[in-house]
């Protein structure tokens, strides 16, 4: 369990890693973490010819919170979202929380402390969760190559699962995220065999509310979709219905019917997998009206 | 650092003596150390992240050996279950394993050992201890055994420091 | 002082906590070359060519070995005489004209680098002609049109007592399917060899060994053409074995047949995806059960239908798994009259073998399923059908009338009722169903589940064990026997140190080296304690009157007036050490040895209760283990913790049995189940607070010291125990008959349950 042979290269600027990325292309690849690449490459399921080590680039880890735009930077690994000097910026505290929550789920400890942010977004692995943050508060993800850098929404940037429309040359510096109402109140709630292994559904939700009746409500799914998606209907539902909060059938009968409209990830028991994606957005909604 | 002929070398602290070895780019950390280094206790169970047998510390922090390349540890302080943070820290957890009978084929250990290290360094509570311990699989003890242990260390940890106070 | 009884902490620890030790990944020998296995990509195929011409030309590339280098090599045998017919399904150790599971082996690259083989290994070509493959081993529905017929290697048929009477007289019948998947053991530690040859291509020095080194030394010399003498397997550590680890692969031979080729030590070391396709797997069976029953849920008779999906080979255990499912169905209950019939069938997926408590956990889910069955049905207490079958104690030795593994099964000593009574009371269990009902009648889905077993243990009767006086006055303590984790050294000195009157740390154990003591049966089969402990006791007595008379005759002292005690020996009230003894009256007398063989009556059965507690979440319908008490009569306890180390580790075994763990194919025959992230065992999160119990209430009369196995009577009943918490979660609404329950599969019991109510509201209508 050997991977092919690569060469590799550990440039100390962005510009010398992008040179080197079109140098090398196709087969050149960017290691950020690893926790997602290596385990590739020791599979031979990939096998770049070379890999470009973006861990010793100056500032591709930083984070900041100001004008309600929380940006994070490509290399910030996921432990450094649960804890640190995230808690320092001045975030709000239910965002905070929630971060802490999904970030806590990531693989585990240990994994945390070297996978990184900007890798989740590349890698767009349907059961990660920065990808289902990022879809969820409409992310901008900051992309740079030699041709230079440039923005865009991140939920444009994901292709089929597991797959972006990043190009061969292109990489992610960081995403900034508009937490546009500081009175937001978010929930979260994963379906997964048990604890620490991937998740087969998950749900984010924020939501504005007005005592226990929902107002604006923002509402993703994701791990049994092919990529994590916004459910917008469902979003007007509820908003429009301005119901009280309670979680009776009706609710339920609500969000099934949403789901039911989904398509699910292919190899999945589609039945059972709406069936947890119920539960893990009631979840979700129930933990952020709880708050 | 460029790498041209699938080789290079590399400086880091290994549980604190300087090392200077060249490494293929291929060759992991967990190998390395291993095989080069002599560190019998890094070893590999599955090469992808999930088992956690190759548990070791970078700069304190406790990451799986076979996700990191050897070439990437250049400038790192690495601290394996020989050693870890610290001889008492070493002994005090060797103990606690012999005492709960914590190990039984003894090759999962080594992970683990260097996680009860790093939760005891925090003195995380024990719910905490058991969310970061199951970052690791054993096949032989249930994992039981491995929890008393952890929660003598952590009930213990506290007598200490009642009694400095 | 006595050491047996006592829970002192193992000798085993310290270097195993040091990293003192020896792995079979760490060990490296001068000029040492690498083997990587070239492995089938298809389920079935004709293999017509291999073209291995480019992997050649790699540089670091020292040879490349295909079955036509191999095929004078004759297949891995097995372990015991079996009908001359099942050899036909051995496998050669490197495929010759045919490939019939994904990751069988076709070639051996020898490489300077296991890297550099691994990079040759992707340009050797095969031409090949796929075949569809057999996936399914119950045989196909009449309308598949595929025209294949899944081929059954074997028939087992056992049998006593009258069927057709007993179902003539029957009140009741039930019928009932069970289904285990295919599982396999998952040690942490892959498999690896290293074969280091000696200098006149005559013999070789193996590493790696585990489990039966005599055997495996024996059948390696036999198929390599060797004198066995010089054929030396050493055991160093072993990561885990739970029956799949030890026993002899075609990766075994080939390394050693490439060290004798080329002279120089090679090296093997199994990858974790390489496992998953190569290593034993195991259960895979479907067990339909027909019970005839009285008013009074007794079991008049009962027969047994198994497949068993064997894989593409049979392997030294040929059928002996379902042979065993076969033998121990009835457990503990009287069963007047039985038949069991099992067909063992071959699939193109990776060959079975034994994994813990081979084919009886996979019965003891299946009987009791049938018990919950009757006590639902006949709403009789599930402890009371059980107590009303169980044989009683008076009947014990209880001749089953039956053979596993072609000895006779006779239950050598045990009081089930007994243990079922200080289960039930020890644990509370009514307490613990009460207050399930409790939670239920609050919302909850909690459920207590109980069940039954009978294990075995000490199987392969005869061992050997020796001691001898070293120079600085430690004793030698020399066994075949291996350890795989489970604390062997600590049991053998603890035993021996009683029947010497050492301390225990006199003792240095060899274990697992096949030249320093010519027998052994291995560790396998919970025998390791019963036999080489045995063995060790009877050399202990011999070696204590050796040294008491050396002693006497050195210091000219009557025999009387040698003490040995406690680890401190008086010769006329002073004290003498034994390093005094060691040589004697000269450089020629002989050492202070002792080599003894000890035989046992008989297989022992140690038997036991779990029980256990589960919360299902309704809407997602995970099942959590809560809490699992565990009750067992191992006769007597040598080391009470390292009984209950057995214990614990094998119910979480058993856990991810119940509810995690499978393997499975596509309908093409392509393995899904590749790796940990595919194949679920229980981490840290999953386990329950356990209770754990050991009687030592019925000591086994087949060996002097009263011992039983502890090794599989913790994952034994796991299936069943946890099968019915989860159907009373359900508040029996929901009856599993399939392993392991995994949400899909609860969902699906659900919504088929939800659709037959509906249509039986409709009919009522």
């Amino acid at each position: 369990m050997y991977p092919a042979p690569f060469r590799y290269h550990r440039p100390m600027t962005l510009q010398d890693a992008l040179l080197l990325l079109v140098r090398y292309a196709p087969n050149s690849a960017i290691l950020a973490g690893g926790q997602s690449l290596i385990p590739l490459m020791n599979l031979r399921k990939v096998r770049p010819g070379t890999l470009i080590d973006i861990g010793r680039i100056p500032g591709l880890s930083r984070m900041s919170f100001s004008d309600g735009v929380f940006s994070v930077g490509a290399m910030v690994r996921h432990q450094s979202l649960c804890e640190g000097e995230v808690e320092r910026l001045g975030l709000p505290i239910c965002f905070l929380r929630v971060l802490k929550q999904i970030g806590s789920q990531i693989g585990n400890l240990a994994i945390r402390h070297r996978g990184t942010f900007g890798g989740s977004l590349a890698l767009a692995n349907p059961a990660s969760q920065w990808t289902l943050l990022s879809v969820l508060l409409d992310a901008n993800v900051v992309i740079a190559s030699t041709r230079g850098t440039r923005r865009q929404r991140y939920a444009d940037v994901l292709g089929p699962p597991a797959q972006t429309w990043l190009g061969p040359d292109e990489v992610v510096l960081g995403a900034d995220m508009r937490l546009s109402n500081l009175n937001e109140v978010f929930g979260f709630a994963q379906v997964a065999p048990s604890a620490g292994r991937p998740a087969m559904a998950f749900s984010l939700v924020a939501t504005q509310r007005d005592d226990d009746r929902i107002l604006n409500c923002r509402i993703a799914i994701g791990a049994c979709t092919p990529r994590p998606l916004r459910l917008y209907s469902l979003e007007n539902e509820l908003a429009n219905s301005r119901r009280a909060w309670r979680e009776d059938i009706a609710l339920a009968d609500i969000i099934r019917s949403e789901v039911g409209h989904l398509q699910m990830i292919e190899g999945t028991d589609c039945r059972y997998a709406r069936e947890i994606a119920v539960a893990a957005i009631t979840r979700a909604l129930k933990q952020a009206m709880m708050q | 650092m460029t790498t041209e002929q699938m080789s290079g070398h590399i400086s880091f602290k290994l549980n604190g003596r300087e090392q200077i070895v060249s490494v293929d780019t291929r060759t992991s950390l967990a190998d390395e150390l291993r095989e080069q280094c002599g560190m019998a206790s890094v070893r590999v169970g599955c090469a992808q992240g999930e088992c956690g047998t190759c548990t070791i510390l970078l700069d304190g922090m406790p990451i799986r050996a076979c996700l990191l390349l050897a070439v990437q540890a250049d400038g790192a302080h690495v601290q394996t279950a020989e050693a870890l943070s610290s001889p008492d820290m070493l002994a005090r957890i060797k103990r606690a394993f012999k005492k709960h009978k914590a190990l039984q084929c003894g090759y999962c250990t080594p992970g683990f050992l260097v996680l009860v290290d790093y939760i005891l360094r925090r003195a995380l509570p024990l719910d905490e201890a058991r969310h970061v311990l199951s970052s690791n699989l054993c096949r032989c003890t249930g994992y039981e055994p491995i929890v008393s242990a952890v929660a003598d260390l952590l009930s213990s940890r506290g007598d200490e420091l009642g009694e400095l106070q | 002082m006595s050491f047996v009884g006592k829970p002192v902490e193992r000798v085993e620890d310290e270097d195993l906590l040091s990293a003192r030790t020896r792995f079979v990944g760490a060990l490296s020998f001068d000029n040492m070359l690498h083997m990587h296995v070239v492995r089938s990509p298809h389920p079935h195929a004709c293999l017509n060519a291999i073209g291995v011409d480019r992997a050649k030309s790699v540089s670091g590339v020292v040879a490349i070995f295909t079955g036509s280098d191999t095929r004078e090599l004759a297949p891995i045998g097995f372990r015991r005489v079996v009908e001359p017919e099942l050899s036909l399904y051995q496998q050669p150790v490197l495929a010759l004209d045919r490939l019939r599971y994904v990751g069988e082996p076709v070639a051996i690259i020898i490489a300077t680098d296991p890297r550099i083989a691994e990079d040759a290994a992707e340009l050797v070509t095969l031409d090949v002609e796929c075949l569809p493959p057999v996936s399914n081993a119950v045989a196909p529905g009449p309308d598949d049109g595929l025209g294949l017929h899944v081929q059954e290697a074997a028939g087992i048929d056992k049998s006593y007592g009258d069927i057709a009477a007993a179902f003539e007289a029957a009140a009741h019948r039930f019928s009932i399917s069970c289904e285990i998947a295919r599982q396999t053991a998952v040690p942490m530690e892959t498999r690896g060899a290293l074969a280091v040859p000696h200098g006149d291509a005559s013999g070789f020095d193996f590493y790696g060994a585990a489990k039966v080194v005599h055997a495996n030394r024996a059948e390696l010399a036999r198929i390599l053409c060797l004198d066995p003498n010089r054929v030396v397997l050493r055991e160093g550590h072993v990561g885990g074995g739970f029956g799949v680890r030890g026993e002899l692969y075609p990766e075994d031979v080939l390394v050693a047949f490439a060290a004798l080729r080329l002279q120089r030590a090679v090296r093997w070391i199994e990858d974790r995806r390489e496992h998953f396709l190569a290593t034993n797997h195991s259960r895979g069976q479907v067990v339909m059960l027909d019970a005839a029953v009285d008013h009074n849920g007794v079991i008049l008779g009962l027969t047994a239908d198994i497949v068993a999906d064997q894989g593409a080979y049979l392997r030294t255990h040929e059928i002996k798994v379902a042979d065993l499912s076969c033998a121990f169905l009835p457990g503990p209950y009287r069963i007047p009259a039985y038949r069991a019939q099992a067909s063992v069938r071959l699939t193109n997926k990776t060959p079975c073998g034994t994994y813990r408590a081979p084919g009886r956990f996979e019965a003891t889910f299946a009987m009791e399923r049938m018990m919950d069955t009757i006590s639902r049905v006949l709403k009789i207490d599930p402890i009371q059908v059980r107590r009303r079958n169980l044989i009683p104690a008076s009947e014990m030795p209880f001749d089953r009338d039956l053979t596993a593994a072609g000895k006779k099964v006779r239950y050598d000593s045990g009081d089930y009722g007994l243990t079922l009574d200080k289960a039930v009371r020890a644990f509370d269990f009514e307490g613990m169903r009460k207050s399930a009902a409790d939670r239920r009648a609050a919302g909850e889905h909690v459920g207590v589940g109980l069940a039954m077993f009978v294990e075995k243990s000490g199987v392969a009767l005869r061992e050997t064990a020796s001691l001898c006086l070293s120079s600085d006055g430690s004793v030698e303590l020399v066994t075949g026997a291996s350890s795989l984790g489970q604390g062997l050294e600590t049991v053998l000195s603890q035993i021996a140190a009683d029947s010497v009157g050492l301390d225990m740390s006199d003792f240095k154990v060899v274990r697992g080296q096949t030249d320093r003591i010519s027998q052994s049966g291995g560790t396998f089969g919970s025998r390791a304690t019963i036999m080489a402990g045995s063995a060790v006791h009877a050399a202990g007595q011999l070696f204590r009157q050796a040294i008491i008379k050396r002693a006497a005759e050195l210091f000219d002292a009557a025999p009387e007036a040698v003490h040995l005690q406690d680890g401190r020996l008086e010769i006329a009230g002073q004290p003498v050490d034994l390093s005094r003894l060691h040589m004697g009256n000269g450089d020629n007398a002989p050492a202070l040895k002792i080599e003894t063989t000890f035989d046992a009556e008989n297989v022992s059965y140690p038997y036991g209760v779990h029980i256990a507690q589960v919360s299902v979440d309704p809407d997602t319908l995970q099942v959590r283990a809560e809490r699992y008490c565990i009750a067992y009569d191992i006769g007597r306890a040598v080391n009470p913790d390292l009984v209950k180390g057995q214990l614990v580790g094998g119910a979480v075994q058993g856990i991810g049995g119940a509810l995690f763990e499978e393997i499975t194919y596509s309908n093409d025959g392509y393995p899904h189940t590749t790796g940990l992230s595919t194949y679920a065992i229980p981490k840290m999160a999953d386990i329950p607070a356990f209770d754990v119990l050991v009687l030592e209430d019925w000591p086994s009369p087949t060996n002097p010291l009263g011992l039983k196995g502890a090794g599989e009577g913790g994952i034994n009943a796991a299936g069943a125990a946890v099968a019915a918490a989860v159907e009373d979660a359900f508040s029996s609404q929901l009856t599993p008959y399939r392993l392991p329950m995994t949400a899909p599969y609860l969902f699906k019991l659900k919504t088929a349950n939800e659709r037959r109510r509906r249509q039986l509201d409709n009919l009522s209508d």
